[in-house]
């Protein structure tokens, strides 16, 4: 997780005193990647900047309760964890609803022809929504923003073997699927 | 055919540690099937990390606003505490040096029919203390030794937190023209601060002098 430690501990500290242009500033740095990670849990776009924005909304109106600044990513991240979860809890969506637009009916074996790069994300796109939700939550965070398992198990509140379990079970699953796939990419 | 001794997905997370990860590459290198295990994970987790990351749509940003903004009174509350330290520590600073001038030499003021008079020490009767009888009599010099030490030390003290400060500041909020003129407001303050320490003391010591005179004995110092 790369985190400019003196530069977004200066701002952090700024925009706790009230300076809008600091957090402003910290947003900048940091919301495409709370964007993606929310992009990839609810898999609809304008969803997902919704919820970027109640994340950062959330985020600054409690950035006086955030007691150790160092943590400040795992933090963020687990405002926006639990405001992927709250929209799942009142969408109540399943892996079978909401596919990415256009991918339906596409295969995922592309049999004696090389995959292109469309075909390739729209393959582990597909592959992600065969995963539980906590699997898919797991995997986002693991791969794609670089927690540790004790940080992902802060974000998600549930212990480490939890994590570690979801984790690989979700990897195995992907490993299966994404078989065809990757014979072919390598 | 002994088993991986660490679990590969462990392995290829970077959750092991450097003797485990050894471990872990010297088994690979005789077994062909986990090599092989380990190299499927690495294409799937390569092939995950193929999908590129999608830009935001449109910004997200704020705009000031009083709902956001903290009042105008705990601003300066906040302020206050920020300050509150620094000016803490020099009130600390001058009670310290005038307590300890005080208890050191514990002055007295015992009035009777001939009038009043001050005496350092246990208040006792007036009786006329002789060289013979004084028990550890202490001279005027002596007090202005001791004086004199405990402003050394503390203008010492001084020194130290001011550079400390400085230097503490000056790391953290270097490069930036506004919080280098913070830093400077701060040292001037902290040098006002020492002025009207040194003020302070001056008095005390010229009340000293008033008190004790040049050529009287004081009666013994007890605790």
């Amino acid at each position: 997780m790369i985190f400019r430690e003196a530069e977004d501990r200066d701002l952090i500290l700024r925009a706790r005193r009230g300076d809008v242009e600091a957090y402003n500033i910290l947003v900048s740095r940091w919301e495409k990647r709370v964007y993606n990670y929310l992009l990839r849990s609810v898999r609809n776009r304008e969803d997902a900047l919704d919820l970027s924005q109640e994340t950062f909304l959330k985020a600054y109106r409690n950035l006086g309760k955030l007691d150790d600044v160092e943590r400040f990513p795992q933090w963020l991240f687990r405002i926006a964890h639990n405001e992927g979860v709250s929209m799942f809890r009142r969408n109540r969506l399943t892996t079978t609803d909401d596919l990415p637009e256009g991918s339906e009916g596409i295969p995922i074996a592309f049999a004696g022809s090389p995959i292109s790069p469309s075909d390739l994300t729209l393959a582990v796109e597909q592959a992600l929504d065969t995963l539980t939700t906590e699997q898919r939550e797991t995997v986002l965070l693991k791969v794609y923003q670089g927690f540790k398992f004790h940080e992902i198990a802060e974000i998600t509140s549930c212990p480490v073997s939890t994590v570690k379990s979801r984790l690989y079970s979700a990897f195995d699953a992907l490993k299966a699927t994404l078989a065809p796939v990757t014979r072919l990419g390598s | 055919m002994p088993e991986c001794p660490y679990d590969l997905r462990d392995y290829l997370f970077d959750e092991l540690t450097p003797a485990q990860r050894s471990e872990v590459e010297r088994y690979l290198e005789t077994s062909t099937e986990a090599r092989e295990e380990l190299q499927q994970l690495k294409l799937t987790h390569a092939a995950l990390l193929r999908v590129p990351d999608e830009e935001t749509p449109r910004r997200i940003a704020f705009v000031s606003d009083k709902v956001f903004e903290p009042s105008p009174a705990m601003r300066y509350w906040r302020e206050f505490w920020a300050a509150a330290p620094r000016a803490a520590f020099g009130l600390a600073a001058v009670l310290l040096v005038l307590f300890g001038g005080v208890r050191l030499v514990q002055p007295t003021v015992t009035v009777d029919d001939t009038g009043w008079r001050v005496a350092f020490g246990v208040a006792s009767a007036p009786a006329a203390v002789t060289p013979e009888t004084s028990q550890g009599s202490v001279t005027s010099e002596q007090v202005r030794q001791v004086v004199l030490e405990v402003m050394a030390e503390h203008e010492e003290q001084q020194r130290t937190v001011l550079a400390e400060i400085v230097a503490a500041r000056q790391q953290r909020l270097a490069g930036s023209n506004a919080e280098v003129e913070s830093v400077k407001r701060d040292v001037r303050e902290l040098r006002q601060d020492i002025g009207d320490s040194w003020r302070l003391m001056q008095g005390s010591i010229e009340k000293l002098y008033e008190i004790v005179g040049e050529r009287s004995t004081l009666a013994s110092v007890t605790r």
